[in-house]
């Protein structure tokens, strides 16, 4: 009864998903798009008066009415092409996000009369089709009816509909090919590898692996079989991740673009509103700071410093760094560390536990600090392991231009300064 | 009337609950595998799911598509058809309409893949499927090569008929071997007047191999 109760409440309280919807719309909207660009010089061959479709009727599922005005549509090029055009035109506004209603309805008429039309669809076109379906009894994103009401009570009832398709699609994935004897000897991965239309050259030379062609197998069946229990589970976000790994890779190597890309639409809406909220916390958190996280030194006496600084400084969109030439009198240098060591390598104090890091590894920590830099972070590390960091890094430095110039003492804040001299301890003297 | 409302809304729920049941369990008949209880609600299933909402997920199931299929196609002129009834097809001329369709189909802003698998869905239904599944195939290859020829003819009446023959390329079984040909089959469709009337298809093609 409790679990009744629960569905009950799930149902009638606030509308869910409202994310994960909003991002289902935006895949399935730029998927439709790429489609109907792509397929539009096939328009004519395929879907028009004169294409391999042409005796295709929609009287036989609409009626004589309704079924003979779509027949109509497709009797000059002009109207096929219309269709096309409408589907493109739904397809922006969904992914635009305005007159979301009306787009869906526009382009689920659309796929309507282009599947009516000619026969052959793929995976991609069926999981579109139904879920713009499914998605008519949800709510436009800026509609936000009172708890309770009937419309959150549809609107819940279409966001089951299309979680639901989801778990279906993985399941019934999964348990056909359970009855298939290459998925059971583990070898459907080296047998996919064949049929060029599905392959790629590393996917062909991956197969031939007895491991990769194995696991591959196995795992693709196993892992589809287990999605519905997985999705229920604390497990799923992990789930899901894998999921949506697995469609890239799929692109990856067999090309299958387009269904990847709207499974990977389904994945995310199957990530609850709340769970996007976390997510959202957790990256706030990792890329925003109250204050500084670290302090970098440069030299304001060089010119590529400075440019260098400044390049740094726009790369810092969390604020995390504060620049500072220590050629500025009033600059604190960072504990334990000499003038003399400033002038040969920039360096980074972390403000959190007060430790400096110089040359090749100033550059590394800068790279963690920002995440512009994020994806330099394996190349350096390889340049490091290989010795080559801190030497590429010296022969830079020592031939850096160093100009005495007053006015570019704070050149890394922007601010002009007098310079004046410096002791050994690092303290600037007093300008007075 | 305001009596009425809630009794209203209550209904609306109630039945959105229930079509939400009965939609999913008749889908899941239709898409598992068949069985005495999807056969028994066949009818319905005919008349609902696969009326308005079709859908099949047995891509590569119950086992993978491992073959290479093509379409191979040979515009005729007028003398060349009416000497292949006693000097039979001709060995040279002919084109490969499906293999460019593989070639290109890791783009995903191309036709290609889509095409590509009509063709091999409608390769295999002539090759493998019940008569009914064959006609309707057969019609569909005669029109995918009367769009080829179309689009390259020098003029509507310059070939007057096409042969046309499925390519084959069967696939090697596991384990691998270390070097080997792929054995290749070739199956001929026949020869068909061409059809004026198709639009033509502006679709890649290739010599085919020999």
């Amino acid at each position: 009864m409790s679990l009744l109760g629960a569905g009950w409440r799930w149902l009638a309280g606030s509308p869910r998903a409202r994310r994960g919807l909003r991002v289902l719309q935006v895949v399935l909207g730029t998927s439709l798009l790429v489609k109907m660009v792509a397929y539009l010089p096939l328009a004519d061959a395929l879907w028009g008066p004169r294409g391999i479709g042409r005796d295709q009727s929609f009287v036989p599922a609409f009626g004589p009415w309704i079924g003979g005005w779509a027949d109509r549509v497709f009797a000059t090029p002009l109207g096929t092409h219309a269709v096309f055009v409408a589907v493109a035109l739904g397809a922006v506004g969904l992914v635009a996000g305005t007159e979301v209603r009306l787009s869906t309805i526009v382009a689920l008429l659309g796929l309507v009369l282009l599947r009516g039309r000619f026969h052959f669809v793929q995976g991609d076109d069926d999981v579109t089709y139904l879920a713009l379906a499914y998605m008519l009894l949800t709510l436009p994103p800026a509609e936000a009816p009172p708890a309770g009401a009937v419309r959150v009570w549809l609107h819940n009832i279409g966001v089951l509909a299309i979680a639901t398709q989801a778990v279906l699609v993985y399941f019934v994935a999964g348990f056909s090919k359970a009855f298939g004897s290459e998925w059971q000897t583990g070898t459907a991965f080296y047998y996919v590898g064949q049929a060029d239309l599905f392959s790629s050259p590393l996917l062909r030379a991956l197969s031939r692996s007895p491991w990769a062609t194995g696991v591959a197998s196995y795992v693709t069946v196993v892992y589809s079989l287990l999605f519905p229990a997985a999705v229920l589970s604390p497990l799923r976000v992990p789930w899901l991740v894998l999921a949506m790994t697995f469609h890239v890779l799929t692109g990856l190597l067999m090309g299958l673009w387009l269904f990847g890309t709207v499974m990977v639409g389904m994945d995310l809406f199957l990530i609850s509103d709340a769970e996007y909220a976390a997510l959202g916390r957790w990256a706030r958190a990792r890329l925003t700071a109250p204050g500084p996280l670290a302090r970098l030194y440069i030299d304001g006496f060089c010119g590529i410093c400075r440019s260098t600084a400044r390049l740094i400084a726009r790369l810092d969109w969390c604020q995390r760094l504060e620049i500072v030439s220590f050629r500025d009198p009033e600059c604190v240098l960072p504990p334990g560390v000499t003038l003399a060591r400033l002038e040969t390598e920039m360096t980074l104090l972390d403000l959190r536990t007060g430790r400096a890091v110089g040359g090749f590894e100033a550059v590394r920590a800068l790279a963690r600090h920002l995440p512009a830099l994020w994806p330099l972070r394996p190349l350096f590390a390889a340049v490091a392991w290989g010795g080559w960091g801190d030497r590429a890094y010296r022969y830079l430095a020592e031939r850096r231009k160093i100009v005495p110039d007053p006015r570019v003492c704070r050149a890394a804040t922007g601010a002009d300064a007098e310079c004046a001299p410096r002791d050994e301890l690092g303290r600037g003297a007093s300008s007075d | 009337m305001s009596w009425a409302r809630p009794w209203l809304a209550h209904a609306l729920r109630l039945g959105s609950l229930a079509w939400l049941v009965f939609h999913f369990t008749l889908t899941g008949l239709y898409v598992l595998p068949p069985s005495p209880l999807s056969t028994a609600a066949a009818p319905v299933l005919g008349a609902y799911v696969d009326r308005y909402f079709p859908q099949n997920w047995n891509l590569f199931a119950p086992n993978p598509l491992s073959q290479n299929l093509s379409l191979l196609v040979r515009p005729l002129t007028a003398a060349e058809a009416a000497s292949v009834a006693a000097r039979g097809l001709p060995e040279s001329g002919w084109y490969d309409l499906t293999r460019p369709l593989w070639e290109q189909h890791q783009n995903p802003f191309s036709y290609a893949e889509m095409l590509g698998h009509f063709h091999i869905v409608t390769l295999q239904a002539y090759l493998y499927g019940d008569p009914a599944a064959r006609a309707r195939a057969l019609v569909e290859l005669r029109r995918l090569a009367s769009g080829f020829v179309n689009a390259r003819a020098p003029s509507p009446y310059a070939y007057v008929s096409v042969a046309l023959k499925i390519r084959q390329e069967m696939d090697l079984p596991w384990p691998p071997p270390a070097r080997a040909r792929r054995p290749v089959r070739y199956t001929a469709v026949g020869v068909y007047p061409t059809d004026p009337t198709m639009a033509p298809a502006p679709v890649p093609a290739v010599a085919a191999r020999p």
